[in-house]
């Protein structure tokens, strides 16, 4: 129903029922008061009459009766007629009977002429009220027509008020608003008025300003945004969280050789090279199942592929932006390949010039050594001082070299960090050991203090750990007065391990703190000479207790001592090991032995598998309540509880009943002995030392699903498609294409562990795909045609067709599966 | 005990011969990787201490060389050499290097750097 209809209708409404109640109430009742009116107005007359007719009828003068009842029926015109009747009910007028016409509503008036209390006769006064009323009844209909026709007028006008006071002003508000609703910003309405309406149309009008408000801000910011996005010197790639390209700025276009309407849709793999596919994929599938983001970052190095086909390295900022209904992947991509080139430049430079610097350097410092050493007896004193003195030179200058050549590794981050789980308090025994010498010539003890610290693992690079313990204990050593102890202590603070190397020299004045970490900062000159040392050892040591994710700085009071320390962040409570991307299944290695928990790890690593180490019993709970795990090896001997009963714990849990555990001791085999449990309780049980192999097929047999390599068979006859897909079925992912664009296409698409060529094909040679399989993956020539030589080179296995079995086949294809690539 | 010794700085050779003399080494000091090679299959070193970094045929391709030479595939090689970032000195060991002295040595404890190399 349409607003005017709806608007007209409650009018209309209401006059019909005050029509229909005028009309069929009001009106019958008026004209039934009316009657009874009459009927009043008549009995006075009858009255009159009764008084006229009582002398005749005494008289029995039936002619004057007649003539006067005559008289008043011709008189009264309204009156039907009279029937005059005596005592004993004769009828005496009119003289015959006669038979009523009817004429339209009568009603009958009955009248006893009575004398002397008795009836002498009785009339009966028939009385046409139509007749009566008539003129009255015409006057009434007149003035129900004028007020209904008035009525109808109202209503008529009220529609028209209505229509013109609501609904031409909302039916142009609704133009205005879908007008808005089009985008059409321009579109106004102006309405002035204080009503409802008109306060809808103001309100209406302030909403449309700040839609338009907020319009020409999002323009204006969108275009600041587009001017910043297309004007900036590093590509910008938006991607959604399946890989596809949503934007792609000028730069990027640049950068990678593609204009942004050819990738936007793509998978943002196009832009990478092949190895970087599998780990891609992996990202983003572990980002869409557990929402961790392993990729995200402020910056790293990557690999990019240009639309020529040639790959540059770049630096590469991961951020993630959550919309409303999704997320999205904004990548920040810029080209290093100048840096890399100068950056390569410099350290060849400074590599170059040290070793230029060391070559002479070689030289004096043997011939001074060699003097000193072979020719001490025939030198002067005097001279041999100075000799010494110019030894004791170029050995700083030995070390200096050595340390700048640290430096610029370390602040060009091109330090190569080798990263070990390790327990920071054997790290520092061994630096104790290492600087024992140098301590003793300066008659300084050094003492450990290590707070029951062995099993407190961090993951740093040791190397550079054992450097920065040799920095500071050198330090503290220098300024130790003779016969003064260094006290080394390892603790643990919340989640992280701080090192106190502290002494009782001289102190460090507050003037100098500020500088303390510089490059070649040293409190005193003078000190240089008494003390040696380049001044670069704690700047060294900031440099890569920083890169390890650390903190370092120092405490002093002057006169008294100071204490330098370092903080790392502690690894033993489940943080992931080596790997950090997202290889799957995941396993819990608990172990309390640091250097094999770490062993163990590589391992499954090399196997496929991430891991997350536990070094005691506590740690493993704590893990295996945060996630579920396939695999947990388990060391029976732990430093917080008997692993047997911790295994017992676990089977009680619904969430580790059904985790598979594998048993690694010592003791395994006396222990399975006395355990009276069953395969399902623990599935393998392994004596240290373990034999990796044993470890390795063991994992295999508990974890398969999903761990099957997928294979692609590239074949254009699907009888032997259908034959190979029985053949490998249980054994590998097995996908197949027949063509060779398919071929591609899948290629591309997807990571495959070992690919079966065709050769001929229907639309190419299956050796044009050679060129596009990822370089380690195996590749079987599976073909009607005997393989050349020439190609036999380039791929891993020739099979051909009519003379190589099914079995040979399948065994050409695990074996090359077993391979390491 | 014959000891080949490959180094192309003369100076450097100088001192070594000092460090080495009356120790009790047959020593044949060669300044380039070509002479080193070309003298090797005569003289049958038990023991070859090689420099990294030198004009024409550097250390590592000298070693490769050397190892070419019958006789010769097993022979200890000591790398002497300024580059002893721990990257570098992996990929010396990696080569078939036996160990990796750094420069400037000390020539005092040369020579029993080298007995304690080859006795380990």
């Amino acid at each position: 129903m349409n607003l005017p209809l709806k608007l007209f209708l409650p009018t209309f409404l209401l006059f019909i029922s005050i029509a229909t109640a005028m009309h069929f109430y009001w009106l019958p009742n008026y004209i039934a008061f009316e009657e009874e009116h009459q009927i009043e107005a008549e009995q006075s007359f009858i009255d009159v009459l009764n008084t006229a007719l009582l002398p005749d009828l005494l008289n029995n003068d039936l002619a004057k009766t007649h003539s006067t009842l005559n008289k008043v029926l011709a008189d009264r015109q309204h009156w039907h007629s009279i029937k005059l009747y005596d005592s004993a009910e004769r009828l005496l007028y009119p003289l015959e009977e006669t038979q009523l016409k009817s004429r339209g509503r009568l009603g009958v008036i009955s009248h006893d002429i009575n004398f002397d209390d008795n009836k002498i006769a009785r009339f009966e006064v028939w009385i046409d009220f139509e007749a009566a009323q008539r003129e009255e009844l015409a006057h009434l209909y007149q003035l129900e027509i004028l007020l209904l026709s008035i009525l109808l007028i109202a209503a008529v006008l009220t529609s028209l008020l209505h229509d013109r006071w609501i609904r031409q002003p909302l039916k142009q508000l609704a133009n205005v608003a879908s007008d808005i609703a089009l985008g059409h910003y321009d579109s106004k309405m102006e309405y002035n008025s204080k009503d409802e309406v008109g306060r809808l149309v103001a309100a209406f009008n302030s909403m449309h300003q700040q839609i338009m408000q907020r319009e020409h801000d999002l323009v204006d910011s969108m275009a600041r945004n587009k001017a910043v996005i297309d004007n900036a010197a590093d590509g910008i790639i938006t991607i959604d969280i399946k890989g596809r390209i949503e934007a792609f700025n000028p730069a990027a276009e640049e950068i990678f050789g593609y204009s942004s309407e050819e990738l936007i849709g793509e998978n943002i793999k196009v832009l990478m090279p092949r190895s970087y596919h599998r780990g891609h994929d992996n990202y983003l599938d572990n980002y869409q199942a557990t929402g961790v983001n392993t990729t995200m970052s402020s910056g790293r190095e990557a690999e990019g592929l240009r639309k020529d086909g040639s790959t540059f390295p770049v630096d590469l900022a991961v951020s993630e932006v959550e919309l409303d209904d999704h997320i999205l992947l904004i990548s920040i991509i810029r080209d290093i390949t100048e840096r890399k080139k100068i950056d390569k430049m410099k350290s060849e430079f400074i590599s170059t010039v040290s070793h230029e610097l060391r070559t002479p350097l070689t030289s004096i410092q043997g011939a001074l050594s060699l003097v000193i050493g072979k020719g001490s007896k025939d030198i002067p004193p005097k001279l041999l001082r100075l000799l010494e003195t110019a030894n004791r030179n170029s050995n700083r200058l030995t070390f200096m070299i050595n340390d700048i050549l640290d430096l610029e590794k370390i602040s060009a981050g091109e330090l190569d960090l080798q990263f070990e789980i390790v327990s920071l308090s054997a790290l520092a025994k061994r630096a104790i050991e290492e600087n024992e010498g140098y301590a003793q010539s300066h008659k300084v003890k050094l003492k450990l203090l290590d707070n029951g610290m062995e099993n407190t693992t961090v993951r740093v690079d040791q190397y550079r750990i054992l450097q920065v313990f040799a920095n500071l204990i050198s330090n503290a050593v220098k300024f130790s007065k003779e016969n003064d102890s260094v006290i080394i202590e390892v603790k643990r603070i919340d989640n992280k391990v701080r090192v106190n190397v502290k002494d009782n020299g001289p102190g460090i004045a507050a003037e100098f703190s500020s500088r303390i970490f510089e490059r070649f900062a040293q409190a005193d000159s003078s000190d240089t000479r008494e003390k040696g040392g380049t001044g670069l050892g704690l700047s060294i040591s900031q440099a890569i207790i920083n890169q390890l994710g650390g903190i370092i700085d120092y405490k002093s009071v002057l006169g008294e001592g100071s204490e330098f320390f370092f903080e790392l962040p502690c690894c033993d409570d489940g943080n992931k090991t080596a790997t950090s991307d997202a290889r799957a299944p995941s396993i819990l290695i608990c172990e309390d032995d640091a250097d094999l928990a770490q062993i163990l790890a590589e391992i499954l690593y090399q196997d496929g598998y991430s891991s997350v180490i536990a070094h005691n019993a506590e740690n493993a709970r704590l893990c295996l309540q945060k996630g579920p795990y396939q695999l947990l090896l388990l060391d029976l001997v732990l430093p917080d509880a008997n692993g047997l009963d911790f295994i017992a714990e676990l089977r009680e849990s619904e969430n580790t009943c059904q985790l598979p555990i594998i048993v690694i001791s010592g003791k395994a085999d006396e222990a399975r002995k006395n355990f009276n449990g069953n395969a399902i309780t623990v599935a393998d049980w392994l004596q240290k030392p373990i034999d990796f192999e044993r470890l390795s097929s063991a994992m295999s047999n508990l974890i398969e699903h999903d761990q099957r390599s997928r294979i692609l068979h590239v074949e254009d006859n699907l009888d032997v498609i259908e034959v190979s897909q029985a053949l490998f079925e249980g054994e590998v992912n097995y996908d197949y294409a027949t063509t060779l664009s398919e071929a591609l296409k899948k290629l591309a698409e997807h990571t495959y562990s070992l690919v079966i060529i065709d050769i001929s094909l229907p639309d190419g040679s299956g050796l044009e795909l050679l060129a596009h399989i990822e370089r380690g993956c195996p590749i079987v020539i599976f073909s009607g045609q005997e393989s050349s030589a020439e190609i036999s080179k380039k791929v891993d296995a020739t099979l051909t067709k009519s003379i190589s079995s099914n079995d040979e086949l399948m065994a050409t294809v695990k074996r090359l599966l077993k391979q390491p690539n | 005990m014959k000891l080949l010794y490959v180094e192309d700085e003369a100076d450097i050779r100088s001192i070594a011969e000092f460090a080495l003399e009356d120790e009790g080494f047959d020593i044949i000091f060669c300044e380039s990787g070509e002479k080193a090679v070309s003298c090797a299959a005569d003289f049958m070193p038990d023991i070859i201490l090689l420099d990294v970094m030198m004009p024409g045929m550097d250390g590592p391709t000298t070693l490769k060389n050397l190892r070419l030479i019958p006789g010769l595939e097993a022979t200890p090689i000591i790398f002497l050499t300024a580059k002893v970032q721990p990257d570098e000195i992996q990929s010396f060991i990696a080569l078939g290097a036996l160990e990796v002295i750094a420069k400037p040595f000390d020539p005092m404890t040369l020579p029993e750097q080298i007995r304690t190399i080859l006795n380990r």
